[in-house]
């Protein structure tokens, strides 16, 4: 999982990292993670990362592969529990809570930060299920008029009910790779989670679903706080606003994605982002 | 000949509201420029120190609005990645705020020229050729800024061809200038002044020829620069 | 010479055709360090000259048995019948027999004296016969072998696709291999299909199909009594039935909570040492499952029953149905938990990335989900568990009781068919052949649970794709 190997040949050793520069931090943080340390067995991941998600903003992270950026964005709503060995030490908070406090219900935690995956994981059921299913769970509905109107809001809000509202008892998989991940993220949306995090949730598509996608997440980041990992850094670019560059499983650069586009500040920024390597 | 440009919707409307934007400060900034030329024409011609005053200030204007489009167009390539129109959209807007601005400048040195002039006092015939000049050159930039709009091509041929009028009056200009100079060496000095207004006017007009080549660029996609006028037209008609 | 002999010696040069087509590539290729210039590999050559001295002459080969003992059994008869009068021809078969008989004897050198002069001519003749015949299949087959050898060496040229001929003979031998599977399962069908319509026009096919009486004996007298037999199978697939179903009832929710005990919640440890034991469990001899159900179990069962003041049969459905659930536990575990884990792990993750716990999880995304393996792990279980025969016939006996009692002894269709069959039988009797109308019947069944299970699987793995 971990390729180390390309993150390597990306910067010659000799550039340093030492602590992140440009603007980690914010005024209207939705999340703040200080000094987060991940370790896989003996083998550390990610090394002394701080930085806020704002409020309402699309952060992206990006990085060469194995930099550390899905396994940090797995540590925000504690889907690394289910790897034993994965351990987290520092301070991720969220509204100030503690996520990896003893108070933090993890079930709970996840139905308020939601989670996009790289590819669609529509459940085998139908469409209005699949998007019916976290609102059953977590009693959102109480009568069947209530749970109709979750799903078509959530469709409507992830662009796809007009796509879909004929055959809303069609399977969730027929779809087309696009509208399936819509349609993950519309399951995503009903629970009403307060921050999304998306795991490049646009690399199994094609350029034109990609593109619904983005304008999806630009219209989404009114309502919800967004992180995403993404390989494309013309995705980084096009759909967020503040951008953090990860590098062998440190934070080297955040900042807002204009600058970090136009004049990075870390030479390592500027390699990965200017295409050069070694 | 399809020479109208009809943007479609890019899916992500950000990007549709980013190059609008860029297009509406590019239209700002050339009815800006044509306000100093206007200003710096009739500055000229009615030895109006004030208003010169006025135009030299305002330049100022003019730069800060191209420094402010230049930097609203890296960002869109930084972040976009604009390919194909919107490459040749962002890249021609580039190009003709250079133009502009520097007819900003030309405007500038008709007000810097006010105070000169007005000492050595305008003879009618003198204002008269700068005048139909101004006139000229202020129709061409007025047409310019709706070829923008409307990316029409054909218009903006017609801009081009006009050029040719300029360049011919002021070559007229010129002679007139040199005769008279001939005739009364007095003269001189003057003379050599209001020639540097109307080289000014002139240049003017090649900018603006300049700009209606990166939109025929824009709309085409070809590169009409350094070519005769009747090749141009051929090329043109080819479609 | 043997076949047996022959087809050694068909392989010897084979093995040498082998290396005969090596060296002839590397010589059409002008030497080693050219090899590079043919369109195939040398030993690609080599290969396919040795196939093609194989296959022909052992084609050949079996060709010649199967036709060789009739071809000499019509000259033979030919032979006897030009040497003796008509009348002989009503016991032609015997005759030819004797002939057969003597034959041998001769090349064995028995006593011959009882035999007549035209019997020892014809037997004579006999011998000749075979003679010539092995002497020409020899031949022939050494002709075919080596004949075929130089023809392939001789078309090995820079621009012969040695390669792409071989890839056809492999194909076609797959094909072949593909295709005694399936003559085997068309002939089993056969065979049985036809003795069961040899029964079935001695016993009336609704009077089996519907008939609730079973007991097959026929009498050997006509005065004996119940001299008819009665073939009414019905007892028998209620019996089938009831154990059967007594053993899903168990088997199918213990092996499926194991499976999701194993797949989903049990550490690598735990998974690492209780699948191989469930294996082991799968691995045991039925018929030790019958000791255990007729030693243990039963009198288990009729010992609680007595407690509860309830008389339970010694041998009861219920020992034996048990016994097959706990047998048939690993089939639906083991099938099940392949099925389970081959659940994406991204669907997984999505359910628990929205808040659902493990159970809901499990409950509403992976179960579904597996369903198609779940399907067909209890399908193949349920096969399993009509064809079972040894713990029933240990532990719920023979008696062909018409019930849905669970505590009654009941039989099964394949411990009818065993009882059926074992001891010395003639076989045009209808008892006899009405273990093959029972085998036919079972045959449809679990073809038609198959076809379900094939079914469903794919239905279901369409919507999931």
């Amino acid at each position: 999982m971990v390729d180390i190997i390309s993150a390597k040949s990306l910067g010659s050793n000799d550039i340093k990292i030492d602590g992140a520069v440009g603007e980690p931090f914010c005024d209207d943080a939705k999340m703040s993670m200080r000094n987060v340390d991940v370790f896989y067995g003996d083998n550390q991941a990610i090394h002394d990362v701080s930085f806020d998600l704002e409020k309402n903003q699309v952060t992206a992270l990006i990085g060469p592969s194995g930099c550390g950026k899905s396994t940090f964005l797995r540590c925000l709503n504690r889907m690394n529990d289910l790897i034993p060995i994965c351990n987290v030490k520092g301070s991720l908070q969220l509204d100030g809570e503690e996520i990896y406090g003893k108070q933090m219900d993890p079930v709970l935690l996840r139905a308020r930060v939601g989670m996009v995956f790289q590819k669609p994981n529509p459940f085998p059921k139908s469409i209005y299920e699949n998007v019916a299913y976290g609102p059953k769970i977590h009693g959102l509905a109480t009568d069947k008029s209530e749970l109709d109107e979750i799903v078509e809001t959530s469709l409507r809000k992830a662009g796809l009910f007009n796509e879909v509202k004929d055959r809303l008892d069609q399977p969730g998989t027929g779809l087309s790779g696009g509208q399936q991940q819509r349609l993950c993220i519309a399951r995503t949306i009903a629970v009403s989670p307060e921050v999304i995090l998306m795991d490049e949730p646009a690399s199994a598509l094609d350029p034109i679903a990609t593109a619904v996608i983005e304008e999806l997440i630009h219209e989404l980041k009114e309502k919800y706080t967004i992180a995403i990992v993404t390989h494309s850094m013309q995705q980084a670019a096009r759909v967020s606003q503040k951008t953090a560059y990860f590098h062998l499983g440190k934070l080297v650069e955040m900042g807002d994605t204009k600058q970090i586009f136009t004049n990075p500040r870390h030479e390592l920024t500027e390699n990965y982002i200017s295409g050069r390597f070694g | 000949m399809e020479n109208e440009y009809q943007p479609t919707q890019h899916i992500s409307q950000q990007f549709d509201v980013e190059l609008e934007n860029i297009k509406s400060q590019v239209l700002k900034m050339g009815a800006l420029v044509k306000k100093q030329l206007r200003d710096g024409l009739t500055a000229l011609l009615d030895g109006d120190e004030k208003l010169a005053k006025k135009v030299i200030k305002r330049d100022n204007k003019v730069n800060a609005l191209e420094v402010k489009i230049d930097e609203a167009c890296t960002s869109i390539i930084a972040i976009r990645q604009p390919a194909a129109t919107d490459l040749r959209f962002v890249l021609s807007l580039i190009k003709t705020i250079t133009d502009f601005e520097r007819i900003g400048d030309e405007a500038e040195k008709l007000a810097v020229s006010t105070r000169n002039v007005k000492e050595k006092h305008i003879s009618e015939q003198e204002y008269q050729y700068l005048r139909s000049m101004g006139d000229m050159v202020i129709e061409m930039l007025t047409q310019t800024l709706e070829v923008i709009e409307t990316l029409n091509v054909d218009q903006a041929l017609e801009v081009i061809k006009q050029d040719q009028a300029v360049n011919d009056e002021y070559e007229e200009f010129l002679n007139f200038l040199v005769s008279r100079m001939k005739d009364k060496p007095k003269t001189i000095k003057s003379g050599l002044s209001i020639s540097w207004s109307a080289r000014a006017l002139e240049r003017i007009g090649d900018h603006l020829v300049n700009i209606n080549e990166y939109l025929i660029y824009l709309v085409n996609g070809k590169d009409v620069r350094h070519i005769d006028l009747e090749d141009l037209e051929e090329i043109l008609n080819e479609e | 010479m043997t076949t047996a002999n022959l087809v050694f010696i068909v392989m010897l040069i084979a093995l040498a055709s082998y290396w005969l087509g090596i060296q002839r590539s590397i010589k059409v290729a002008g030497g080693k360090q050219q090899v590079k210039d043919l369109v195939s590999l040398p030993s690609q050559y080599g290969l396919l000259t040795a196939f093609w001295c194989g296959i022909p002459a052992i084609l050949f080969l079996l060709l010649w048995s199967a036709i060789e003992s009739s071809v000499i059994d019509s000259l033979l008869i030919d032979k006897v019948v030009l040497s003796a009068d008509g009348q002989i021809q009503q016991n032609m078969g015997l005759i030819v027999n004797n002939v057969k008989l003597l034959a041998e004897k001769i090349t064995l050198s028995e006593d011959i004296s009882s035999a007549t002069d035209i019997q020892l001519q014809n037997a004579q003749f006999f011998i000749a016969l075979n003679e010539k015949a092995t002497w020409l299949k020899t031949l022939l087959t050494l002709v075919i072998a080596v004949g075929c050898v130089s023809t392939i060496l001789a078309k090995i040229k820079h621009s012969f696709h040695a390669r792409n001929n071989l890839e056809r003979i492999v194909s076609g031998l797959l094909f072949t291999c593909s295709g005694i599977a399936l003559l085997t399962t068309i002939g089993i069908v056969m065979s049985v299909l036809f003795e069961s319509i040899s029964f079935f026009s001695q016993v009336p096919i609704t009077e089996f199909l519907f008939g609730t009486q079973w007991s097959p004996q026929i009498a050997m007298r006509a005065d004996q009594v119940g001299g008819s037999g009665a073939f009414g199978a019905i007892p028998l697939f209620v019996g089938t039935i009831l154990i059967s179903t007594i053993a899903m009832c168990l088997a199918i929710p213990v092996g499926l909570m194991i499976a999701i005990y194993l797949s989903q919640y049990a550490t690598k440890r735990i998974r690492s040492i209780a699948k191989p034991m469930l294996e082991v469990l799968a691995g045991v001899p039925t018929v030790v499952y019958g000791f255990f159900a007729a030693l243990t179990v039963a009198p288990l069962i009729r010992d609680f029953g007595l407690l509860i003041d309830l008389p339970i049969a010694a041998e009861s459905a219920l020992a034996a149905g048990l016994v097959m659930g706990i047998m048939i536990i690993p089939f639906v575990s083991s099938l099940s938990e392949d099925a389970m884990t081959a659940v994406p792990v991204a669907l997984k993750e999505g359910s628990l990335g929205m808040g659902a716990t493990h159970s809901e999880t499990i409950k509403k995304v992976i179960l579904p989900a597996a369903i198609p393996g779940i399907v067909g792990a209890i399908l193949l279980a349920v096969s399993r568990a009509i064809g079972e025969t040894m713990i029933v016939v240990m532990a719920a006996g023979l008696a062909a009781n018409l019930t849905f009692n669970p505590i009654e002894s009941v039989t099964t269709v394949t411990v009818q068919i065993v009882s059926l069959l074992k001891g010395d039988q003639e076989f045009d009797s209808a008892k006899t052949l009405a273990a093959f109308a029972l085998g036919l019947m079972l045959f449809i069944t679990t073809l038609a649970l198959n076809i379900a299970a094939l079914k469903i699987v794919r239905k279901y793995r369409e919507q999931y794709d």
